[in-house]
């Protein structure tokens, strides 16, 4: 029977090379030795006889389990793993912080405007909403969906990139300076959310608001603007280091 | 088929064993060991270049890349001074093990 699906030996190597290529474990350097034992390892392969596709994955399965290699080269290259789960943590607290204001932006918003929403709800002959339902209600159910939402979202932006031949993960962290400012936009947003819901509250005159005070002086905007430096400079730092290791 | 620490505990002495006989790289050492043992020692391919990196590390042996002849670079691997002072340590601690077996066991052929 006829192979229609010809086999892309280049294309095969690529796609092995990315592949072990996401772990912060290799370096480029690494990669480029790994691959240049691929194809030597296909060279003899194939003067044995075997097709491009059978001395590909013969010599792939020599090479060892990616799992098991990333392992062993994350030993030797423990600084880069090290540096990029640092950017990973500070990252990850960034969005972390951002779901939290939001959904206790969301739950004392929902807690002034509850009155507000019964005269409504009343005035168009449905029931009332129960005043005694503690609003930390609304944070614990706001907070895992708040972040299954994010993750979703991005899962799809990512996919759909990847689909059309980028990764928007790898263009933003593979370039220290966008990576800053990406990091000052998620360090700023829960500021964002909290004025945009104290300017909805006034928005909806809701007098029980009880949120984030516009009053707080200069001092503490000075205190949050150096810890904004600082925290950024440290992303920008790790950062270039991380790219400096990865793809020397 | 060998247990795998004594293939792990071999790889240093005879990646600087088969270094000795000339610079190499990673792919062509394999092969060496390969035909040495009559098949007999397999490594996990990948797995031999952390061990180079780290006896780099350890100023064991020395690299650089150079052109192949297909075009592509290939880093090539070479044996230090310390490299060869290494490997005379490995060999003596080899040697003393052997001996010791081949007395236990009244085995006849030695290890040279």
């Amino acid at each position: 029977m006829e192979n229609t699906a010809s086999f892309d030996l280049n294309r095969a190597i690529q796609n092995w090379r990315e592949n072990l290529g996401q772990s912060p474990a290799f370096r480029s350097e690494n990669l480029y030795e790994l691959e240049t034992h691929l194809r030597d390892a296909i060279v003899t392969l194939r003067g044995s006889g075997l097709s491009d596709e059978e001395a590909f994955i013969i010599a792939a399965k020599r090479l060892g389990k990616s799992s098991h290699l990333e392992a062993e080269f994350a030993k030797q290259n423990s600084r880069s793993v090290w540096l990029d789960r640092a950017l990973w943590i500070l990252l990850g607290a960034q969005l972390w912080g951002l779901a939290n204001v939001f959904s206790f932006s969301l739950q004392t918003f929902l807690q002034a405007a509850l009155p507000k929403l019964n005269d409504w709800l009343s005035t168009y002959g449905f029931g009332r909403v129960s005043e005694s339902i503690p609003g930390q209600v609304v944070y614990v159910i706001a907070l895992p969906v708040t972040i299954l939402m994010g993750a979703k979202l991005f899962s799809i932006t990512q996919h759909w990139a990847e689909r059309r031949g980028w990764s928007p993960l790898d263009f933003v962290l593979n370039r220290p300076r966008v990576l800053t400012g990406v990091y000052i936009m998620l360090f700023l947003a829960p500021w964002g959310v909290q004025y945009g819901t104290v300017l909805l509250a006034r928005w909806f005159a809701l007098e029980r608001y009880t949120g984030m005070s516009m009053t707080s002086g200069y001092t503490f905007f000075a205190l949050v603007v150096l810890q904004m430096v600082v925290f950024a400079s440290i992303v920008m730092v790790i950062a270039s280091r991380r790219l400096r290791l990865r793809y020397k | 088929m060998l247990a795998k620490e004594l293939v792990a505990a071999s790889t240093v002495p005879l990646v600087l064993s088969v270094l000795t006989e000339g610079e190499n790289y990673g792919y062509a050492l394999i092969q060496r060991v390969r035909e040495l043992s009559g098949g007999k020692i397999e490594w996990t391919e990948g797995m031999l270049y952390p061990v180079l990196h780290w006896m780099e590390k350890e100023n064991l042996i020395e690299s650089e890349w150079r052109e192949a002849e297909t075009g592509r670079k290939r880093k090539y691997y070479r044996l230090r001074k310390e490299g060869r002072k290494a490997l005379q340590e490995e060999k003596q601690q080899w040697l003393t093990v052997h001996e010791t077996l081949r007395k236990l066991w009244k085995t006849q052929p030695r290890l040279t």
